[in-house]
């Protein structure tokens, strides 16, 4: 199979898989929920219900023809990524076009509040499982310190889609560790926001559990990867590539489809968070909130509340790691 | 076994705060609350209860200075052994012209004298 051919057949499923996303999210969201409005039972089977279902579809299936098409006839990196973004900012303003107008039909779920005064709840202790992969790096660094001289002076780290090298990384401390420093800076980060999420929501959360093990299995795949890319590549250890590239989601799939099946179990009314708070039905601001995480409206699992102070360290620590990258990853 | 349960309404035209602490105290003085019970902290209160932290604050310094509660930083609010205060004639007063308003809202509303009269007894017993 041609370099192009793979380029062309990659681009075109990226693009569709960020399609299909996008497409599904009404269907992966709660049936009282519709593009983040609370609606009554049964809404979607109304006329404005499928009207906004069949406008949102309409308009990403027409992105994503024109994108796929487009990929196809230019295969030019820049028009690529650009339609690949395109048709995510085209879901969301979808989206969002969507949640305007269904705000007339908005039911303001019973902002009644019930708890109770128990002790303190201990983590859970699986909670725990987010600091072998920690310990797994430091494993690696520690292997590599110990096995420097049989690193390559000088290896290949990234690779075109035929599979020919076209970055290098040399035997030096930023080479070697480098990586993995980026991945001990991702993995402390989500252990952090698994942490985070277990103290920031409300303890009647009923996807409280299963969005941690969700962040732990995601804390999981990032340590083996970032452990196990410097062993086959620096000492050419021979880890088959099928492994690294399908392993992460032997782990992820799992966890995402436990997640899916938990959101969908039959359950009490939604998180009755004030319909005004929601910016778009994607945005929660509310700084009468005290919780840091509330259920999502455009999807599964949690969003952060952008009126909690907390919100800001969580997404400057994320900008601080992500600006970290040109540093440790320079050779 | 859990703990009693707190509800708050929004929607009420009580305060935030004065809801949270009608409510405590009500359990502390039933007793569902002993001296030595540990209250969640008021971070974990709060987003329980989607409020403000500074609400749940406020409502532990009220009852706090009720000689409820002991707030000692980092370790929560521990409910504490109370000597009941002897409540002058002026205090007495003010309560029993809460009373009269609250009688006089129920029977306006249709509750019958006998039934109030039941109503307060078993109150009043179920609490001492």
């Amino acid at each position: 199979m041609s370099a192009r051919v793979l380029s062309l057949a990659t681009l075109l499923f990226a693009q569709l898989f960020v399609a299909l996303i996008m497409f599904a999210i009404p269907n992966i969201t709660r049936r009282d929920l519709l593009f983040g409005v609370p609606v009554p039972d049964g809404f979607r089977s109304t006329e404005p219900g499928r009207r906004a279902l069949r406008s949102y579809r309409l308009v990403i299936a027409i992105f994503t023809a024109v994108g796929l098409l487009g990929t196809a006839v230019f295969l030019n990196p820049v028009f690529n990524l650009t339609a690949l973004l395109a048709t995510a900012a085209v879901g969301i303003a979808a989206f969002v076009a969507q949640n305007r107008k269904l705000k007339p039909f908005a039911i303001q779920p019973p902002l009644v509040r019930e708890t109770t005064l128990g002790p303190p709840e201990p983590l859970p202790w699986f909670t725990w499982l987010g600091i072998p992969p920690l310990l797994l790096l430091a494993g690696v660094a520690n292997y590599l310190h110990s096995h420097w001289y049989q690193i390559a002076t000088r290896y290949p780290v990234h690779f075109s889609l035929d599979g020919t090298p076209n970055r290098w990384a040399d035997r030096t401390f930023r080479g070697v560790y480098g990586p993995l420093l980026l991945g001990g800076e991702i993995t402390v980060w989500l252990f952090a926001l698994v942490l985070a999420g277990w103290y920031g929501t409300r303890r009647s959360e009923p996807m409280r559990k299963p969005a941690l093990v969700v962040m732990l299995t995601v804390e999981w795949t990032i340590a083996l990867l970032f452990g196990a890319l410097p062993l086959k590549l620096g000492m050419g250890i021979p880890i088959p590539i099928p492994a690294l590239a399908l392993g992460p989601l032997a782990f992820l799939i799992p966890a995402m489809a436990y997640a899916i099946r938990e959101s969908n179990k039959p359950r009490d009314p939604i998180d009755p968070t004030p319909n005004e708070c929601w910016k778009g039905g994607i945005v929660y601001y509310n700084p009468n909130d005290a919780a840091l995480f509330v259920q999502r409206r455009d999807g599964v699992g949690f969003t952060i509340n952008m009126g909690n102070r907390w919100s800001w360290a969580i997404y400057g620590s994320l900008l601080l790691v992500l600006a970290s990258m040109p540093v440790v990853l320079r050779s | 076994m859990p703990g009693p349960v707190l509800r708050i309404d929004p929607a009420s035209s009580a305060s935030l705060v004065r809801q949270i602490v009608d409510q405590l105290r009500v359990s502390l003085v039933e007793g569902s609350l002993k001296p030595g019970a540990v209250l969640p902290p008021v971070r974990r209160l709060a987003t329980d209860l989607a409020v403000h932290f500074n609400t749940v604050a406020e409502a532990y310094r009220q009852l706090a200075a009720e000689g409820w509660l002991d707030l000692r930083q980092g370790r929560g609010a521990t409910v504490i052994e109370r000597e009941a205060p002897a409540p002058s004639r002026r205090e007495i007063s003010g309560y029993r012209q809460r009373l009269r308003e609250l009688v006089s809202q129920m029977r306006a509303h249709g509750v019958p004298a006998a039934r109030i009269a039941a109503e307060l007894k078993s109150i009043a017993e179920g609490i001492e």
